[in-house]
């Protein structure tokens, strides 16, 4: 069965990377499948060095390519005993905010919008829906230029590196990218607003929400992972935390914690940090009357559209500070030396890590990553089995736009979820 | 001519496919501001990332993303050539086998089984370009690919032209940014003997052009490696040319060891 679903092209529709899904409505029996083909990255990483590794993971996506690179580095930090400068994490930050806004807006929009509008995709929906349309466009084209001014390139990034970037963006730079930030915050209050209008299933089921948590901000660069169920772990150990199971039907494996599943992505981190988020993003929520802590997985989408009001108004922050205090050009100094690194960053998706063992020349010995669709891949499978009751009585076509619409919002990246460490 | 003077044409069926990748192509390809209006051009009748993906029917032009990671996938992959007029490969993955050809140089095997001890059920087949199994009509390079390059060659092919990608070295875009050369700055660049497209990001970002678009026909590959091996050792120069484009001619030489 799976076989001739694969020779059709027959995966989820948008989704990234290749999946399906089998949903037996007598047994109740779920099975998410994930069956995009393995790369084996952690595999041929080792014997290359860690310079040039950064730039390797970035392709494990091309969606968040950004965080597997930020985390990457920060690793190889970690294993060197590096703490970059202020100023280097300033920029990583309107990195890792750009990517955000981009991946969570071309998901809302391209991704996850269709199916609420009775659409089959967002060139259908451009007609009836241009004004939507042309706030994803602005939104998108903002975010991209943050990345591409401050990391070289916005899918793939260039400039970031250990201990400091190979090329600063200019004052001006800085200057047309705030401009452009300030004019999208209507579009990123609109876009919160959207969504909120839209009817989605009354579902909920509680499960554990997991997050990075940072005292002084709303943790998405750095900080320990914390839980709604009292986890509390520095970030080199999140992975002992964690245990994976083979399923035969998919390549990603399947992720648990205490033996159950768990949630990571916007609505953990809105869960858990929620008083964290800046007045406008607070704002927002209040406006359009959503309560979180929620447990209905259809609230995700609302949780990134949150998420770029957040990260539009932060970015517009750090660039204003940047450029009160004007950029240095620093002297990135790399002392490599034998160690293990391992950090954690919460890209669009949710909790992403990376462990490398590093030898004395500077090669990766071993390397570990985890990704946050891997660690959802069993929350998504036991929402469907929770929910499947209450599909009995619909419409056979609705029943499944139900369980589709459900697995789109969590945005699942599947190509980053066959990336997964070893036993 | 209809009534209203203009040309009636009929706009060419398209599909959009993606075997084993990361999506950064089709990523930047949809980053591009052309993105919509270029698809207002065309019927799409496949794009799974972004709408419906199952093969159907006959293409006019299908555009390939990724390089095929399993027998199932090139399967997939026979079946688009046989069902598509023109066939374009897109993004190193399906033009050079792209950045998991690394692994080609390991002992596959073992590397499968460092990642998934305790699966039997994955099989691999060595990382190569789409070319390897169907004939390929136009390639449209990089990785990621530049996103306004794959907007000119639909463009292209809805006029009834050819597609053109450049055949000079990533070094004249260089020169046209006016950033300083990083052979000159004693760092290892492949510019010289990469085909440019791209507009030279990376070097303008300060890093060194890694030659993700593949090997420049007819480029001179050997003046390159005693270049380079001024600057870096011999390990390391075998490894540099071992990122995307590790099989194509002209770069396999140097990434099997003969310098």
């Amino acid at each position: 069965m799976i076989k001739s679903k694969i020779l059709e092209f027959g995966y989820l529709p948008r989704v990234e990377g290749h999946m399906s899904y089998t949903v037996n409505f007598e047994t109740g029996d779920v099975q998410v499948e994930v069956l995009e083909g393995v790369r084996l990255f952690e595999g041929f990483v080792r014997g290359r060095r860690f310079d040039e590794v950064i730039y390797f993971v970035s392709r494990i996506c091309g969606i968040c390519p950004c965080s597997h690179n930020l985390c990457s580095i920060k690793a190889v930090e970690d294993a060197f005993e590096i703490q970059p400068s202020e100023q280097t994490i300033k920029l990583r930050k309107l990195i890792s905010f750009g990517e955000i806004i981009q991946s969570h807006v071309g998901h809302l929009y391209f991704l996850a919008l269709p199916d609420f509008l009775g659409f089959k995709d967002i060139f259908s929906a451009l007609k009836k829906y241009p004004e939507e349309v042309k706030i994803a466009l602005r939104l998108r084209e903002v975010a991209n230029s943050l990345i591409d001014v401050v990391g070289g390139r916005a899918v793939h990034p260039v400039s970031t590196t250990i201990n400091g970037f190979r090329k600063l963006p200019s004052e001006t730079q800085l200057k047309v990218l705030l401009d452009k930030l300030k004019k999208v915050r209507d579009d990123a209050v609109k876009t919160v607003e959207l969504f909120a209008k839209l009817s989605i299933p009354d579902f909920e089921r509680n499960t554990e929400y997991a997050a990075l948590k940072n005292e002084a901000e709303y943790g998405l660069y750095d900080g320990y992972v914390a839980s709604s169920e009292g986890l509390k772990v520095e970030a080199r150990n999140y992975k002992d935390t964690v245990v994976e199971v083979v399923k035969p039907y998919s390549t990603a494996k399947f992720s648990f914690r205490n033996g159950k599943p768990f949630c990571v992505g916007a609505l953990a981190r809105l869960n858990i940090n929620k008083g964290q988020l800046n007045d406008e993003a607070k704002k927002v929520i209040d406006n359009v009357g959503v309560k979180f802590p929620s447990y209905n997985p259809y609230h995700y989408n609302i949780a990134q559209a949150v998420e770029v009001v957040h990260c539009v108004e932060e970015s517009i922050k750090i660039i204003e500070d940047l450029l009160s205090i004007g950029l240095r050009d620093e002297q990135a100094d790399v002392k490599v030396k034998a160690g293990v690194g391992a950090s954690v960053v919460e890209a669009p998706r949710g909790i992403l890590y990376h462990k490398y063992s590093i030898d004395e020349d500077g090669f990766i010995r071993e390397a570990d990553i985890l990704t946050p669709t891997a660690q959802n891949v069993a929350n998504i499978e036991e929402d469907i089995r929770v929910m499947l009751p209450t599909l009995l009585n619909l419409p056979r076509k609705q029943a499944i736009a139900r369980i589709e619409s459900l697995i789109r919002a969590y945005d699942p990246c599947i190509s980053c979820s066959v990336h997964l460490f070893e036993d | 001519m209809n009534k209203k003077g203009s040309l009636k044409k009929v706009k060419p069926v398209i599909g959009i496919f993606d075997l084993t990748d990361c999506n950064g192509c089709l990523w930047a390809f949809a980053n591009h501001p052309d993105f919509l209006n270029i698809l207002k051009m065309v019927k799409v009748k496949s794009f799974r990332l972004a709408s419906e993906g199952k093969l159907r029917g006959h293409y006019d032009i299908s555009i390939v993303e990724g390089y095929p990671g399993d027998e199932e996938e090139v399967e997939i992959l026979k079946r688009i050539r046989e069902n598509s007029d023109t066939l374009i490969a897109l993004g190193a993955c399906a033009c050079t086998g792209g950045i998991q050809t690394i692994r080609n140089f390991l002992k596959l095997d073992e590397v499968k089984n460092y990642v998934y001890p305790d699966s039997t059920s994955i099989k691999l087949v060595e990382a190569k370009p789409i070319d390897a199994y169907v004939k390929v009509d136009f390639y449209i390079p990089g990785c990621p690919v530049n996103g306004r390059e794959v907007v000119e060659a639909l463009k292209a092919l809805i006029l009834g032209k050819t597609p053109e990608i450049p055949n000079y070295a990533v070094c004249v875009e260089c020169k046209i940014r006016e950033t300083e050369c990083m052979l000159v700055k004693g760092l290892p660049c492949l510019g010289p003997v990469t085909r440019g497209g791209c507009n030279a990001p990376c070097p303008a970002a300060g890093y060194i052009c890694d030659g993700c678009r593949g090997p420049l026909k007819e480029a001179n590959f050997a003046s390159e490696a005693e270049i380079l091996k001024q600057i870096i050792k011999k390990k390391d120069l075998t490894l540099l040319f071992r990122r995307y484009a590790s099989l194509m001619e002209g770069f396999r030489g140097i990434a099997e060891g003969e310098v």
